[in-house]
């Protein structure tokens, strides 16, 4: 038997059972008539600089090229990982390409980034972000979260790119029209 | 059978030069540098420190790992060129009524990395492993400390350096450190 196999073992499973248990992200899109009065068109994108490289993930399906966008209507840091009530209503964005997913009518935030990189090895992106949703509004562009890595995937930059233009271009070809509100995520400053 | 009693001896000899000749440094390539740490083991399931990896995440190259040179809790690796490396694992061996015979602890993608810019000697600190987790989820964490220092990681490998230019540049580190003469 491999040494240290059983807590080895029993990590991945407990890992194996975090994925199960997260339960639903926000669903994606792809009609206003699948977005009920209560809810609201939440449309955004994730970029990394630089891109993941070939291989440098080894997961493979669902997790693939995504980064898991953990929300809430309450501001929260984490100390320790999350865990799976904590992904509740998550936006599992595919890095470099629009999301649209329906969302609650209310102001909310993203909590902190997620990417699952090898086994149970997640990498954290620094959230902490606001989105203002009002409660008029149908469709929302919260911007493009773009986050630059130096080689210890170690984060060094992060910016929200008002990139209106092409959402509302993908939006209308998506949707066929409607407006599309831009409010941008806004970093939310630290409190003591 | 005579003269088999002379088979556990030399196999004896050969083992301890063995484990000698992992540890001796090679000679010294003055466009590279001398990579070192501790790391105390004493609250690790793992009777001692044997291995210790480190990862080259720049250049990039098909074979980033490093296997240091290990000793009594010190890692170590002259000859490396100017690159970014991070802390990849580190290990070993079980004790004698340990579940395991041996033991790996993996860094996170997310580790902690140094550059090496120019030649020299690199010394990455001393650290202390500490339990985190619990058996279901085990994790760890290496929490810096101030005993040993650099001064006694230095002279725990300086006998292994006999011989090469690294004796020189780590006896000078040494006895700025306040080490006595040697």
């Amino acid at each position: 038997m491999k040494p240290g196999l059983l807590p080895r073992v029993c990590s991945v499973l407990v890992l194996t059972l975090l994925a199960a248990c997260m339960g639903p992200a926000r669903p994606p899109v792809h009609s206003m008539n699948d977005v009920a009065g209560d809810e609201v068109l939440i449309v955004g994108r994730v970029e990394l600089v630089p891109k993941l490289e070939k291989g440098e993930q080894k997961v493979s399906g669902r997790l693939r090229n995504k980064v898991m966008l953990l929300t809430g209507v309450k501001l929260k840091r984490f100390d320790s990982e999350p865990g799976p009530g904590d992904h509740r209503m998550r936006i599992e964005a595919i890095f470099d390409k629009t999301f649209f997913v329906a969302s609650l009518k209310n102001p909310f935030y993203i909590l902190v980034g997620e990417l699952w990189m090898n086994g149970g090895d997640r990498v954290y992106f620094p959230g902490g972000l606001k989105v203002n949703v009002r409660p008029t509004d149908k469709a929302v562009y919260i911007g493009t979260l773009r986050y630059h890595r130096d080689e210890f995937f170690h984060f060094t930059k992060f910016d929200v790119i008002d990139d209106y233009e092409r959402a509302q271009a993908e939006f209308r070809t998506e949707f066929g029209g409607g407006r599309l509100t831009k409010a941008l995520a806004v970093p939310v400053k630290e409190t003591k | 059978m005579k003269g088999s009693g002379w088979i556990i001896p030399i196999l004896m000899v050969l083992f301890l030069f063995n484990g000698c000749a992992h540890r001796q440094m090679t000679e010294l390539n003055e466009a590279n540098s001398l990579v070192f740490g501790y790391i105390d083991m004493d609250d690790s399931p793992a009777k001692e420190l044997e291995a210790f990896t480190l990862k080259q995440v720049l250049p990039k190259t098909d074979k980033p790992y490093w296997n240091m040179r290990t000793y009594e809790g010190v890692f170590y690796m002259e000859n490396m060129p100017n690159g970014s490396y991070q802390l990849n694992q580190f290990g070993g061996p079980g004790g004698f009524f340990s579940s395991a015979s041996y033991y790996w602890f993996n860094f996170p993608t997310q580790a902690d990395g140094f550059r090496v810019t120019k030649p020299g000697l690199y010394y990455l600190g001393s650290f202390k492993y500490k339990k985190a987790g619990s058996f279901w989820n085990p994790k760890f964490d290496i929490e810096p400390i101030e005993s040993p220092g650099e001064r006694e990681a230095i002279e725990k490998i300086l006998q292994y350096s006999k011989g090469t230019g690294w004796e020189g540049m780590l006896l000078k580190r040494y006895q700025k450190l306040g080490g006595k003469k040697q």
